[in-house]
């Protein structure tokens, strides 16, 4: 099988006579990179693929680059030629390649001599092969250099680059884009032909070309920053290479060969004066002048430069904003002077102090003068430097307002920060983000903002992502305040308001990031809290403009719910409260009773409503004998509800229980531990003796009882649970061993349900013996987890919260498996399997009213360990 | 609710026989000569507007073009409120009408600049009077001059028939406190901007008014001046 074709981390395409792999220096890679193949293990040492094996012979690997790998091969007849094979997945324009394979396109159109494609393991591979040429422009600029330039040469490259796009643009009907020295090749005979077909676009007046540019920043023109793509591109890379055919160098490429940040480069280019000081000769001034003009309308094209190759002297338009000549000159702080309004906007963007320091001097009333001198102020209304000295949010705001007014190209920043959508967000992540981002939505900034030009596909001249959330973001604040305010909670304080304006503007910036950080924990959403439970209640999306004012309260009171949430009373002692809690397990008591027994008789309905009276009464004493049968392990799960529950909602949680187990007792073992009490069984059955006269006013009389003694018993119990500080032991050792006993008991209890469940297993026979057999081959694995939850720090109770599932999971497929032999805790096995014996067959009810509870225990211990 | 502060002022000046300034303030028509500026506060929810029209000189019957386009303003307060423009361009059409109608008011025009102070705050300008923003150190021209270089005006309500008047608005939103200075040329013309700036700051619309005023005579008053110092605060800003 052949190998996929690997791919270079540093691409560049090349082909020539003397062919390198190696990216040069001054070679600018192409923005754009497409799908990648998997790299095999030497990626210096790309394998020609197998299935083009029988049409070319490969002879050498000329170059890598964005698009693929170019090899010289030579065809069966015996020529040599150029093949370019594609990465996997890199589609090739094949409706391009036909286009272009016509005869009459020779002159700067490479021949094309076969293209196709096959099928690797990485996906479709496509190739194409051309004739075999001489070399880059790249290449030719730097050789030309090194052995000596020659005006007569710069000239005939530039006549024969410029006649090649026009013939492209008229002729060809396409519109090469990347035509960067690397993407031009020379022929033997001095012809050059575009070779990199990536960039090649049809002719249309405004394209959307998505979010990245298949150009060289280096060579794109400033309208990159709006996507319009349109015939004037090319021209302005023609004037970039016309710089370098004169000087040897790019424009953006220092003395010691290093190129200028992308920032810098995108200033320059849309900004700039243009700094020719490097080029000594006066027409070729003008001719590059012509080609970097700012605007593509103004810019040169082939006419221009046919005069200009002709001897003639276009003229060269205005250079941008800046272009008006004999503009008076404004003089900002420091006495630096400028005439340009985009170069004033640049330095007081870039230098907030000092625009300050100017503006609240007399700096305003300069500039107001002067853009009313220079008939610029309809395009910045002055009024918005208005109050600045008052207050400086609405200064910079001016500041920025003024940028967006004659430099909208660079990035937006206020207080000398980015505040573009990338940009906010990193700032949030500042130490005083939060409170930056609360300037920001009540000084309108985003909607100032919105007037510079971004990258985003489908943003037009205005920031579309910056403009929403402008218009978006009073209207969410506002909301989530009516909800917090709402809520009962009290009013926001000043530490919430910076958080609730910071996380509103994450929310719209950046929705599934903001949703992670503002949705409750489990254990925050539980919280028994008041004002908070009905909000906790609610799982907003963030689709919606209520989910999203919604989720936003909810993460800015999630803080408070946690501080307010109840803990534990300790030592303080009452009899009255210990009282109420007896009293609360024996009313409990009995309602469980009467509940299991009227869940007894209305699952048996058929005996109980269409069997007679002898039905009646087999059907009260099928309750009478669950009731005797349920008797103790009800009292033992009432006391254990209200300990541990505390609240009303152990009533409720009692009544449930009791009925489910009434209900699901013919396939339960017997609680064997104890029997009951002679008295309470001749009670049990005297009553099932009267009930079995009337089974209908039986059921009536004890569901209006059992719901009344329930209304008692919760009278005696609290709404909420009471606080307290906690006393519990944030220790490390103390949660990770608190852990361990929660997930093993866990473990253990699940293991004996699920056998329970699985009577057909074979170990039903003793299930807490082979629970517990089991327990000692995990408890290394959960001992493990154990000290994960320990180690986890502000995380340990969502690490709790993921083990307890997933030691359920574990204990729903636990087996012994051989191969993990080595990891039993043999020695543990005995005491385990003597601890689970004590049990005997009522490992269920062990499981029910030890095990459960005891991991309730220890889960709510390590939750208070936390908290303290 | 806002609260309004207008200190007005009209004079011929040192120069001209008559005044064809014309100053009206919440509907108050303001007296042809003036040697102190009055000071009117209106504490209010419902719209208010202040007016400065100046009658031309070159033209028959400018006396009566400003009064009427300033008394008409005022009689049409709620069209104004609707729309300021509209209601501009019904005056100008009125003047035309009643030059059509009356030889001796053949071609009389006024300049008319017009503020008008509800929720927000509309400017409403034609001609070469003039709307400043004042704060201190900074004073912006709110209105844009309707002259060729020359100095000839472009735009007048009235005129000769046939000509269309385009008037300029703008809104300024609203803040705590703002001060707007409106005025005929006979102050900018004759007065230097560095001088305007100074007085129409001060603290006291009285004093600013006044010291505007006295400006222009000590500049040789040759034209009708007329001065209107708005001061709009927000309720409870200030405490007279």
């Amino acid at each position: 099988m052949t190998e996929p074709v690997p791919r270079p981390s540093t691409p560049t395409v090349q082909q020539g006579s003397n062919p390198t792999v190696a990216q040069h220096g001054k070679s600018v890679p192409t923005v754009q990179q497409g799908p990648v193949a998997a790299p095999r293990e030497n990626p210096e040492t790309p394998e020609f693929p197998d299935q083009l094996r029988d049409r070319f012979e490969p002879l050498a690997v000329l170059g890598t680059g964005t698009e693929g790998v170019v090899w010289r091969c030579r065809t069966p007849q015996g020529d040599e030629i150029a093949v370019k094979v594609h990465w996997a997945n890199h589609k090739a324009d094949t409706a391009l390649l036909a286009h272009l394979d016509r005869s009459e396109f020779r002159r700067h159109v490479p021949q094309l001599c076969g293209h196709g494609s096959f099928i690797s393991p990485y996906g479709p591979i496509h190739w194409v092969a051309i004739e075999l040429l001489e070399a880059t422009l790249d290449q030719e600029i730097r050789e030309r250099f090194a052995a000596g330039w020659s005006a007569g040469w710069a000239l005939g490259v530039l006549r024969e680059l410029a006649q090649a796009l026009h013939f492209w643009q008229t002729e060809v009907g396409r519109n090469p884009i990347d035509v960067k020295p690397d993407n031009w090749m020379r022929r033997a005979n001095g012809q050059y032909v575009v070779v990199d077909f990536g960039g090649v676009v049809g002719f249309t007046a405004s394209q959307q070309i998505g979010s990245t540019t298949m150009a060289a920043r280096a060579y794109t023109p400033p309208e990159q920053y709006w996507q319009e793509k349109g015939g004037p591109w090319p021209w302005w890379t023609l004037g970039e290479i016309a710089y370098q055919l004169c000087t040897g160098h790019m424009r953006f490429q220092r003395p010691n060969g290093e190129m200028l940040s992308d920032e810098v480069i995108n200033r320059i280019r849309a900004l700039g004066e243009l700094d020719l000081t490097d080029v000594a000769d006066e027409r070729w001034r003008s001719l590059i002048s012509g080609l970097l003009t700012t605007d593509p309308a103004d810019r040169w094209g082939w006419v221009q430069v046919e005069d200009w190759l002709a001897g003639g002297n276009p003229p060269v338009a205005a250079r941008g904003h800046a272009a008006a000549p004999g503009r008076s000159p404004i003089t900002f702080v420091d006495g630096r002077m400028f005439t340009d309004p985009a170069d004033l906007a640049v330095a007081m963007l870039d230098n907030p102090h000092a625009a300050e320091r100017w503006l609240t001097g007399d700096g305003r009333q300069v500039l107001d003068t002067w853009l009313k001198k220079e008939e610029l102020q309809n395009r910045f209304d002055v009024l918005r430097l208005r109050g600045a000295t008052t207050g400086s949010a609405r200064l910079h705001s001016g500041v920025l307002a003024f940028g967006a007014a004659f430099a909208p190209e660079v990035t937006p920043r206020y207080r000398g920060r980015p505040v573009d959508s990338d940009g906010l967000v990193a700032v949030l992540a500042e130490p005083d983000g939060f409170e930056f981002a609360g300037e920001v939505v009540l000084g309108d900034v985003l909607g100032t903002a919105g007037g510079y030009r971004c990258r985003h596909h489908g943003c037009g001249e205005r920031c579309a992502v910056l403009d929403r959330a402008a218009a978006e973001l009073p209207v969410l604040v506002q909301d989530a305040e009516r909800i917090i305010t709402g809520s009962g909670s009290g009013a926001l304080q000043s530490g919430e308001r910076e958080r609730l304006h910071g996380m509103a503007l994450l929310l719209v910036l950046r929705p599934d990031e903001a949703a992670r950080v503002l949705r409750p924990s489990p254990w925050v959403r539980l919280a028994n809290v008041p004002w908070w439970r009905p909000l906790a209640k609610q799982f907003p999306s963030t689709s919606t403009a209520h989910g999203r004012a919604t989720l936003l309260a909810q993460g800015i009171l999630q803080e408070r719910a946690a501080l307010q949430r109840p803990r534990r009373e300790t030592g303080r002692f009452s009899a009255r409260g210990v009282l109420r809690k007896i009293g609360a397990v024996v009313v409990l008591w009995y309602v469980m009773i009467a509940a299991a027994w009227v869940a007894v008789v209305l699952s048996n309905g058929d005996l109980a409503f269409n069997g007679g009276p002898d039905g009646e009464r087999q059907a009260a004493t099928l309750g009478a004998s669950a009731q005797m049968v349920l008797a103790l392990p009800l009292m033992v799960l009432a006391v254990e509800l209200v300990l541990l529950v505390r609240t009303r909602g152990a009533v409720a949680a009692g009544v449930v229980s009791a009925a489910a187990l009434g209900v699901a007792l013919p396939h339960l073992p017997l609680f064997t531990a104890a029997s009951s009490p002679d008295l309470i069984a001749s009670q049990v059955t005297s009553l099932a003796e009267v009930w079995a006269e009337g089974i209908v006013v039986g059921l009536v009389l004890m569901t209006a009882g059992g719901l009344a003694l329930a209304s008692l018993a919760r009278s005696w119990l609290p709404e909420t649970a009471p606080r307290g500080v906690s006393r519990w032991s944030s220790n490390r050792a103390v949660i990770a061993l608190m852990a361990l006993v929660a997930l093993a008991s866990l473990f253990w209890a699940a293991v004996v349900l699920r056998l329970m469940i699985y009577s057909a297993d074979v170990s039903t026979a003793d299930p807490g013996g082979y629970a517990a057999f089991l327990q000692s081959g995990y408890l290394l694995a959960l001992a493990a987890v154990a000290a994960a939850i320990a180690l986890s720090g502000r995380n340990t109770i969502g690490t709790l919260t993921v083990a307890v599932p997933a030691v359920l999971v574990l204990a729903a497929i636990a087996k012994p498996l051989p191969e993990l032999r080595f990891l039993w805790l043999l020695f543990l096995r005995e005491p385990l399997l003597s601890f689970a014996g004590l049990w005997g067959q009522a490992a269920f009810w062990a499981a029910l009213l030890v095990h459960v509870p005891l991991t309730v225990v220890c889960v709510r211990g390590i939750r208070r360990a936390v908290d303290a | 609710m806002k609260r309004v502060e207008v200190a007005a002022i009209t004079s011929r000046g040192l120069v001209r026989a008559g005044n064809e300034d014309r100053v009206s303030v919440f509907g108050w028509l303001a007296p042809r000569e003036m040697t102190e500026p009055v000071l009117l506060t209106r504490a209010t929810s419902e719209p208010v507007l202040v007016v400065v029209a100046d009658g031309l000189g070159g033209h028959q019957a400018g006396e009566v073009a400003s009064e009427f386009a300033v008394t008409a303003l005022h009689t049409a307060l709620p069209d104004v409120v609707a729309d300021p423009a509209q209601a501009f361009g019904r005056v100008h059409e009125d003047l035309l009408a009643l030059g059509a109608s009356q030889p001796e008011f053949e071609s009389m025009a006024t300049t008319a600049t017009a503020l008008l102070i509800t929720d927000v705050i509309t400017l409403c300008h034609v001609g070469d009077s003039r709307a400043y923003y004042v704060e201190p150190g900074f004073v912006t021209q709110l209105t844009t001059d309707h002259t060729e270089p020359g100095g000839a005006l472009t735009q007048v309500l009235g005129g000769r028939p046939g000509r269309e008047v385009v008037p300029q608005v703008r809104e300024v939103d609203s803040a705590d406190c703002l001060r707007f200075l409106l005025c005929s040329d006979g102050l900018h013309s004759y007065v230097d901007a560095a001088v305007v700036r100074e007085e129409a700051a001060l603290e006291s619309s009285f004093g600013a008014a006044r010291a505007l005023v006295r400006a222009a005579f000590e500049a040789g008053a040759p034209d009708n001046v007329s001065v209107c110092v708005v001061t709009v605060w927000l309720e409870g800003e200030r405490d007279d």
